[in-house]
């Protein structure tokens, strides 16, 4: 794998406010790249970036080595974005599928490439002749889909792809990327809320909060309210009554987010006496998945309403026989975690 | 009463008989009116769609200037172009003054704010998330350009109606710069402020009425390709 995208001391601003801040950035080709983070954390920004649409208000966007001025027309069609919500133009579905091998200029075999496109978002081809405006929602995004993966894209990016449809159109079009990226060697860069999701298909993962790079892998946020315990230290008092204890925190302020790696995390089910002490805090396993970078298990697991990832080696797993629903007891480590 | 009957039934046997000159104010009604909204088109829909798509210092001077040319006169445009085309104006060299090709650019003067105007309104009021979508496909600028103007094609074709309903209608561009010369420069609406002032009126009405047959059977066709596109 080659590194495709190098970002270097990105800033961009909006009205005056600076809303992305990115010093160093590396992204690597042939995989499937997932950003996360809340809203108005910056990934839309990012991804406009990444697919050149818009140019950063200062540093250096790379691809393949070249720089962001220096890319050719043919490097910029390689790459494709689907924005959020994307618009249909007021034609055909035909019509707006092939639109963008129009603006190629690629005119050959064009019902049969709209009939694989079709077919690859789990859509027949009488659709072709259907409408804009006899789409439902869910078939409009996979139409706009259709329209991308018809011209079979270097780099396929994707602003949170499965938000506002159903959930029979959020697993097609989930099936459809993976595709994708197994027909045409795509890379592929998601945004999304779906961390689970995100989890199980990407091969690196970023974290963006508040336009910040917070870090690559598997990582918490816990946000506020806090309130302050005896010692000053922040606590986030969880709706059940169990309390989670910010170690060297008094310097911090009740609105602040914390980061917390999974790494830091140990979970147990059996035999736990050990690890018991008075901050321990209980919850329930909510998924596992393995983790596409390592052989490696995640386990999502919730705090009263809360979500949480950590890590478990396959070792690890089968020791404690671990299950979807199963109770657990948790000690999260505090003592260096990172304050956004 | 008898005076619009009267004129219907002559405005029917004009027609069938042929008269010439009615034939040939009709004729160059549609030639000149035709003409001059083209060429609207051609230089308005670029400049409505820079204006409209665009943000720029001294935008919203440019909007309210082009907003008060829509209300501007017929015959005050008339004056300016009469005296642009005499022999004393900057284009006087030209001889254009009394011709068809005066009355066109006289009639592009009032028609041009129109077609800016309203496709500007048009763009602007296009789906923002259209962008973002056409420049995620790869397009540059021009294709953007035809893009954005294609999806605005029922208010841009409601601009050109409009346009062309303002036009047709005129009479003191045409009454000016035309000179109401017969079987040359002598419109529909001249011809009827000329029956009027001879007291045919039955004339004048059933000028009138061949007027407003011309402007229905362009809506029809208009309105019919709007559906057509629609369905």
């Amino acid at each position: 794998m080659s590194c495709l995208y190098k970002l270097e001391n990105i800033e961009q601003y909006y009205d005056g406010k600076k809303v992305l801040n990115i010093d160093d950035l590396t992204l690597k080709d042939n995989q499937i790249i997932g950003l996360f983070g809340p809203n108005g954390s910056g990934k839309t920004t990012l991804l406009s970036l990444l697919s050149f649409i818009n140019k950063p208000t200062s540093g250096k966007v790379s691809f393949n080595g070249i720089e962001n001025n220096k890319l050719d027309l043919d490097i910029r069609h390689s790459i494709v974005i689907l924005p959020q919500n994307p618009y249909l133009l007021k034609r055909s579905v035909y019509d707006n599928i092939i639109y963008g091998l129009k603006l190629r200029k690629k005119s050959e075999n064009l019902k049969e490439k709209v009939d694989e496109a079709l077919a690859l978002v789990g859509l027949d081809s009488t659709f072709a002749s259907r409408k804009w405006s006899a789409l439902s929602g869910g078939e409009a995004q996979r139409v706009a889909l259709a329209a991308r993966l018809i011209l079979k894209p270097k780099v396929l990016i994707l602003d949170e792809p499965t938000s506002g449809v159903d959930t029979n159109s959020a697993q097609l079009i989930k099936e459809a990327i993976l595709q994708a990226k197994q027909k045409y060697n795509t890379t592929i860069l998601i945004s999304s809320h779906d961390h689970n999701w995100l989890n199980h298909i990407c091969d690196e993962r970023i974290a963006l909060f508040q336009g910040e790079l917070v870090q690559s892998g598997s990582v918490n946020l816990l946000f506020a309210p806090w309130e302050k315990d005896d010692n000053n230290n922040l606590v986030k008092r969880f709706l059940d009554g169990q309390e989670l204890i910010v170690l060297n925190s008094a310097a911090k302020k009740t609105d602040s987010v914390v980061m917390i790696n999974s790494d830091y995390i140990t979970i147990c089910k059996n035999g736990c006496d050990h690890m018991i002490n008075q901050d321990t805090l209980m919850g329930k396993v909510s998924s596992i998945h393995q983790e596409s970078s390592s052989d490696n298990l995640l386990i999502d697991f919730v705090i009263s309403g809360v979500n949480f990832v950590c890590k478990l080696t396959r070792k690890e797993m089968q020791e404690q026989s671990l299950l979807p629903g199963d109770k657990i007891n948790i000690n999260i480590d505090t003592s260096d975690v990172c304050w956004i | 009463m008898n005076l619009f009957t009267d004129g219907f039934d002559q405005a029917i046997e004009l027609l069938v008989s042929g008269n010439t000159s009615v034939y040939s104010a009709i004729s160059t009604t549609i030639t000149v009116s035709s003409w001059s909204l083209m060429i609207s088109l051609l230089i308005g829909l670029p400049l409505g769609f820079a204006l409209g798509y665009y943000n720029f210092f001294g935008k919203a001077v440019i909007r309210t200037f082009v907003d008060t040319l829509l209300a501007l006169p017929t015959v005050v445009i008339g004056l300016i172009a009469y005296t642009m085309l005499s022999q004393a104006g900057p284009l006087g060299e030209y001889n254009l003054l009394f011709s068809q090709e005066a009355i066109i650019l006289g009639q592009i003067v009032l028609g041009l704010p129109i077609i800016i105007a309203l496709t500007a309104a048009q763009v602007e009021s296009v789906d923002k998330r259209l962008y973002s979508s056409l420049k995620g496909l790869g397009a540059h600028s021009f294709q953007i350009l035809t893009a954005t103007l294609i999806e605005a094609r029922f208010g841009i074709m409601t601009a050109a109606m409009t346009a062309y309903g303002r036009i047709i209608t005129e009479i003191g561009i045409s009454m000016m710069v035309g000179g109401n010369i017969k079987y040359h420069t002598r419109t529909v609406t001249t011809a009827i402020a000329l029956e009027t002032g001879k007291g045919e009126f039955v004339t004048g009405i059933a000028l009138g009425l061949v007027l407003f047959a011309v402007a229905l059977i362009v809506n029809i066709t208009l309105s019919m390709l709007k559906r057509g596109w629609t369905q």
